[in-house]
């Protein structure tokens, strides 16, 4: 069980050593995640294992002891992002030959915290696996680099802004409850809400902070855009799909079941007001990440906010607080994680062979990256949740589970997201593999075997969870049910759901949506053939766009692609900034800043600083 | 163990043999410090800890006496680990004047911890503060001055009013002996004992640098070499900090309670301590000079540590020792490689260091540990005492409540500059061709790798801290009684 942790971080010390030998360092990294995945399929249904170390550390009069415990539901988290995680590194080794730093050290570090989160088995040892993924992956993404350091220190200061709220709600937690094991303090947490209702409350908002800060919900979707546009694009790929998962995992385990069972008054006897919280900020980053993503231009930016939008559709199947809303969360989570996973090693093909993300500079290279064209049209039809691939069921789940708790103003959001999706998801298709391929790329080639493979076994991930979604739903229903909860254990290729004759078998759909490829097929062959015309033939009027003092790209097509739609939303957008005000928050500090450092370089007020401070004592002791 | 006087009177006489013998000043120092260091070490190893020494045959409440106790031969060590490991980063030739500062400052911090009489305890911070000033202005520049003149001025206005406090402690109990005063402490009215407490707080808030009186600080560390740094740092602050716990928690306190949360004393302290964090944080924010950064975090560790131990809370001050002790290693490795980095890069803005960390990859990352254990994060030293804090915090009354959240928002901006500099060390730059003998780097991932054992394995230190608290706990039955034995 231990061993399951000891590996990644001796390979992060060995890789540490061997730093400068990369082909070495990529090989141990890819052997680690093997090994870590086929310890925990081997770890699969074995959920009485723990380990507990003892510490002779005394906080609120106790000894405190950390203890890691397999955990169906960690178990589920793990294994599917240790799948996706061993993907990833294969498409690592050929990733990085020509990479300037090396992430691989650090990344085991955070592989070694991502287990450590999902296995924890108190709090303290979840807190300390949170922080050490917080920092670590700060480093991770800077990677050296001077210009990611801006986004990267965002990303740090809401991580550690979010680790301290979770600080103080588990201290708060511990101290009431007398415990600091996970399952233990929310079964007293339920019990003992009435007792002190305002304490408790307040320690599940300042833990749904910390949790919705790491997974990018609404008030704190801006961190995404500004570190999956600078990082190293392999561990972009990981932190996109896996790491956004950290804040999920932890709500599962503790806040749904924790409000599903408390005792509040209920709001139009649908759902508590805790329930309608997490909702509607589930609904607002749904919608928020799809209208921003369709304003961007940049494609790594672009899908950081459709993952902003995907967290924001599982926060609304925990809102329903039911059943299949839950399962479709979860099963959710998986999809996500592999059709992100995905996307991102394609657009990370896409930069190793251009070197460009902007995609208004891109264009046509589908005749160019085949495989990668069709990685990414695999993702996409996923994202937006067609059927033959995955991402539908799950949508499905949550939009019936809403449906029948008749939350229906979430149930709209979550429509409107999701055909949002389909904007912005044509949109980036189109921009980077369809058009025409600009010059520049004219000597492109498809990307070497180690990175093509990889994507190929996502595509048979995508392709073999969307026609048989038994293979996720099958250990999840497992789980859950060794957690007590009452399911019905998922047959191979049938989704249920909560309303009378809703339950479709995804194979039926696979053959129908097969025939219509055959039928499109069949379409291209016999019909019209196409022609081919240069670049910018056709809306520059035979201006050249020089003389005009811009530039040609700027006349793309795929440049400012919703321009109209953005004008429409741009009011809310001007006024409303999150963003601005969070950035701004900083900026302030940096402002007092210098004047504080001058109070220590002048030296004139020392003397009555220190006056102002005695008399502040005779104040204090005398007269408060 | 009437021999104990040798660690102050051997610094002392090394002190004057000094003006005379110039070359050998360096190996004198050596030998003086390594001795100082071997005999605390038997103190501690001889098993008679805790003991008494009468100076001069005058018994305990008439005359000075020393006093080598649990808490005592910790700070002990503290201070003369601190000497040796400041004394091995001096590579030059240093004048007489140098060393014979050294000599006293090893003397009077040495004496400020084994001193057991409050007027001999003002002696000795005076001449730590002499000896400071002195090597402050060693530099001989418009800045050193500067910087030695403002610390001497505020040094001097709180050794007035510490003088004051104890004339006014002679005047009401008739006494100056720590044991003495803390066993009659229970007589004195409120507003006697809330007067001395203002006037000798304020002037001991300057050693530890607290807010409104650490004015000084920033400069003095900018404008002093590496190694007066390191004095700074190691010998000065940890006495300092001796002198709180001992004096604020174990003589001037009621029925053996710590400071207790009724009185406003603490509240003003807990306030003190919280605005020195947040000041120092946010000062140290858009600072490029990395010994500046050094010296506004010190201040701020410092901040939380006053803040842990006016709490009132055995485990709180638990927190607080685990606070120091990180502070004490990580700031000399900062220091360390704060030094080494800007002999090779020529500058001390920390921008002209891009690179360096991918050359000397070992300072880079034990300067990251450290860091990352001042910011309180799990893994390292620091993360125990912050828990402790924190958790004990929350559960006082609404000022304590609203220091924990200022004091974790300035550990978010603690994060962000520290990190910026680590990031900023393992970026690209060119790197000029210079040679940093690998021997620098042992010293500070020697201490990094300290922090990090603290980090992971608690127990390694847990159990100390717990025998000085007792210390402190039973302060009637371990100290008083050990120099009183009569009552």
């Amino acid at each position: 069980m231990v061993e399951i942790l000891l590996v990644p971080l001796i390979t992060a010390f060995i890789s540490d050593i061997f730093i400068k030998n990369k082909r070495l360092v990529w090989f141990l990294f890819l052997i680690s995640n093997g090994y870590i995945l086929y310890k925990l399929y081997s770890l699969y249904g074995k959920w009485d294992l723990t380990y507990i170390l003892n510490t002779d550390y005394q906080i609120f009069g106790a000894k405190l002891s950390l203890g890691l415990s397999n955990n169906p539901l960690g178990w589920y988290f793990a294994f599917f992002s240790a799948v996706v995680t061993l993907v990833i590194a294969i498409f690592s080794i050929g990733f990085n030959t020509n990479s300037k730093g090396n992430v691989a050290p650090i990344w085991m570090l955070i592989i070694f915290a991502n287990l450590g989160i999902f296995y924890a088995a108190d709090w303290i040892t979840f807190f300390m696996m949170w922080e050490l993924m917080g920092w670590t992956s700060f480093f991770a993404i800077t990677n050296g680099n001077t210009k990611a350091l801006d986004g990267a220190k965002y990303y740090l200061a809401l991580s550690l802004l979010g680790g301290s709220s979770m600080l103080i709600a588990i201290l708060l937690l511990g101290a009431y409850t007398k415990t600091f094991i996970i399952i233990t303090s929310a079964y007293r947490l339920i019990q003992l809400f009435n007792l002190a209702e305002g304490v408790f409350t307040t320690i599940l908002l300042l833990f749904i902070m910390a949790f919705f800060i790491k997974s990018a919900i609404f008030p704190f979707y801006m961190w995404p855009s500004k570190v999956y546009a600078v990082g190293p694009e392999d561990y972009i790929a990981f932190m996109s799909s896996v790491m956004i998962k950290y804040g999920i995992y932890p709500m599962a385990i503790f806040i749904v079941p924790v409000i599903g069972n408390l005792q509040l008054p209920k709001i139009f006897n649908a759902g508590n007001w805790m329930q309608y919280f997490i909702g509607y900020l589930g609904a607002l980053s749904a919608v928020v990440g799809t209208l921003l993503a369709m304003f961007q231009t940049d494609m790594k930016k672009l899908f950081a906010y459709s993952s902003v939008a995907n967290m924001g559709y599982i926060l609304l199947g925990f809102a329903s607080m039911s059943i299949v809303g839950f399962e479709g969360s979860l099963f959710h989570v998986v999809n996500h994680i592999v059709l992100k996973a995905a996307i991102f090693l394609s657009l990370a093909a896409v930069v190793y062979r251009t070197g460009e993300s902007e995609m208004h500079k891109l264009g046509g290279l589908v005749y160019k990256m085949p495989i990668t064209f069709l990685t990414f049209l695999f993702g996409i039809i996923a994202a937006a949740g067609i059927p033959p691939l995955n991402g539908f069921g799950s949508k499905w789940m949550i939009i019936q589970a809403l449906m029948e708790k008749k939350m229906v103003v979430l149930v709209i959001s979550m429509v409107f997201a999701s055909t949002g999706a389909f904007m912005y998801l044509f949109r980036a298709l189109v921009s980077i593999f369809l058009g025409q391929l600009p010059e520049r790329y004219k000597d492109v080639k498809e990307v070497p075997y180690t990175m093509s493979i990889p994507m190929i076994i996502m595509m048979g991930l995508m392709l073999l969870i969307g026609v048989v979604p038994g293979v996720v739903m099958k250990p999840l229903t497992i789980a859950l049910d060794a957690l007590g909860y009452k399911v019905d254990i998922a047959t191979w290729t049938t989704l249920s759901s909560s309303f009378k004759n809703a339950t479709i078998d995804l194979k039926i759909v696979f053959y129908m949506f097969a025939m219509g490829i055959v039928v499109a097929a069949l379409m291209y062959l016999f019909g019209n053939k196409s022609e081919t015309i240069p670049q910018h033939d056709n809306y520059t009027a035979g201006e050249n766009p020089i003389e005009w003092g811009v530039d040609a790209d700027k006349f793309n097509y795929s440049y400012s692609f919703y321009q109209p739609f953005k004008e429409m939303f741009d009011p809310l957008f001007e006024r409303i900034s999150i963003d601005r005000f969070f950035s701004s928050i900083g900026k302030n500090f940096e402002y007092i800043s210098p004047t504080i450092q001058g109070l220590y370089k002048r030296g004139e007020g020392a003397v009555l600083l220190f006056s102002i401070g005695v008399l502040l004592f005779i104040l204090g002791g005398w007269i408060l | 163990m009437n021999s104990i006087v040798f660690l102050v009177v051997i610094p002392i006489i090394a002190a004057f043999l000094s003006l005379f013998l110039g070359k050998v000043n360096k190996l004198i120092a050596y030998i003086v410090t390594i001795f100082n260091l071997s005999f605390s070490i038997v103190v501690l190893v001889s098993g008679k800890i805790p003991f008494n020494v009468a100076i001069g045959g005058w018994r305990a409440p008439y005359g000075i006496n020393f006093v080598v106790s649990d808490i005592t031969i910790f700070f002990l060590l503290l201070i003369n680990v601190a000497a040796v490991l400041s004394l091995t980063t001096i590579k030059e030739h240093m004048e007489y004047q140098f060393y014979a500062f050294y000599f006293i400052l090893l003397a009077a911090t040495n004496g400020m911890v084994l001193t057991g009489d409050i007027f001999n305890f003002y002696l000795f911070t005076e001449l730590t503060t002499f000896a400071i000033g002195g090597l402050v202005a060693y530099k001989r520049d418009r800045l050193a001055t500067g910087a030695s003149l403002k610390y001497l001025i505020l040094s001097s206005t709180a050794s007035t009013f510490s003088l004051a406090a104890i004339g006014l402690i002679y005047k009401t109990l008739g006494t100056l002996n720590f044991a003495d005063i803390a066993s009659k402490i229970s007589n004195l009215n409120k507003a006697s004992l809330s007067l001395i407490l203002i006037l000798f707080i304020s002037s001991m808030l300057v050693e530890l640098k607290i807010f409104p009186f650490n004015i000084w600080v920033v400069k003095a560390y900018d404008a002093s070499i590496p190694a007066v740094n390191l004095f700074l740092h190691g010998m000065v602050s940890t006495a300092g900090v001796y002198g709180a716990i001992r004096i604020l928690l174990m003589v001037f306190s009621k029925n053996s309670i710590m400071l207790s949360q009724s009185s406003n004393i603490a509240n003003i302290l807990i306030l003190l301590a919280f605005i020195t964090v947040i000041i120092s944080e946010i000062g140290a924010l858009t600072e490029k000079n990395l010994i500046k950064v050094l010296a506004f975090s010190s201040m701020a560790q410092l901040g939380i540590f006053l803040f842990g131990i006016s709490l009132g809370n055995y485990e709180a001050l638990k927190g607080a020792f685990y606070i120091v002790i990180s502070n004490y290693f990580a700031k000399f490795v900062m220091f360390i490689v704060a030094k080494n980095y800007s002999v090779i890069a020529g500058s001390r803005n920390y921008e002209d260091m891009k690179g360096l960390g991918r050359k000397y990859p070992g300072l880079a990352i034990a300067f990251t540990i450290s860091a990352l254990s001042l910011m309180g994060m799990p893994f390292f030293a620091g993360f125990w005492g912050k828990l402790s804090i924190v958790g004990n915090a929350l559960l006082m009354d609404k000022i304590a409540i609203i220091g924990v959240i200022i004091i974790l928002i300035s550990s978010v901006i603690e994060g962000v500059y520290y990190l910026r500099i680590s990031h900023t060390f393992f970026s690209d730059g060119n790197i000029q061709d210079t040679k940093l003998s690998r021997i620098n780097c042992v010293l500070p991932i020697i201490l990094a790798a300290v922090i990090l054992i603290i980090g992971i394995y608690p127990n390694s230190i847990e159990n100390i801290i717990w025998t000085m608290i007792n210390e402190i706990q039973n302060t009637p039955e371990k100290y008083i009684q050990v120099i009183l034995p009569l009552k």
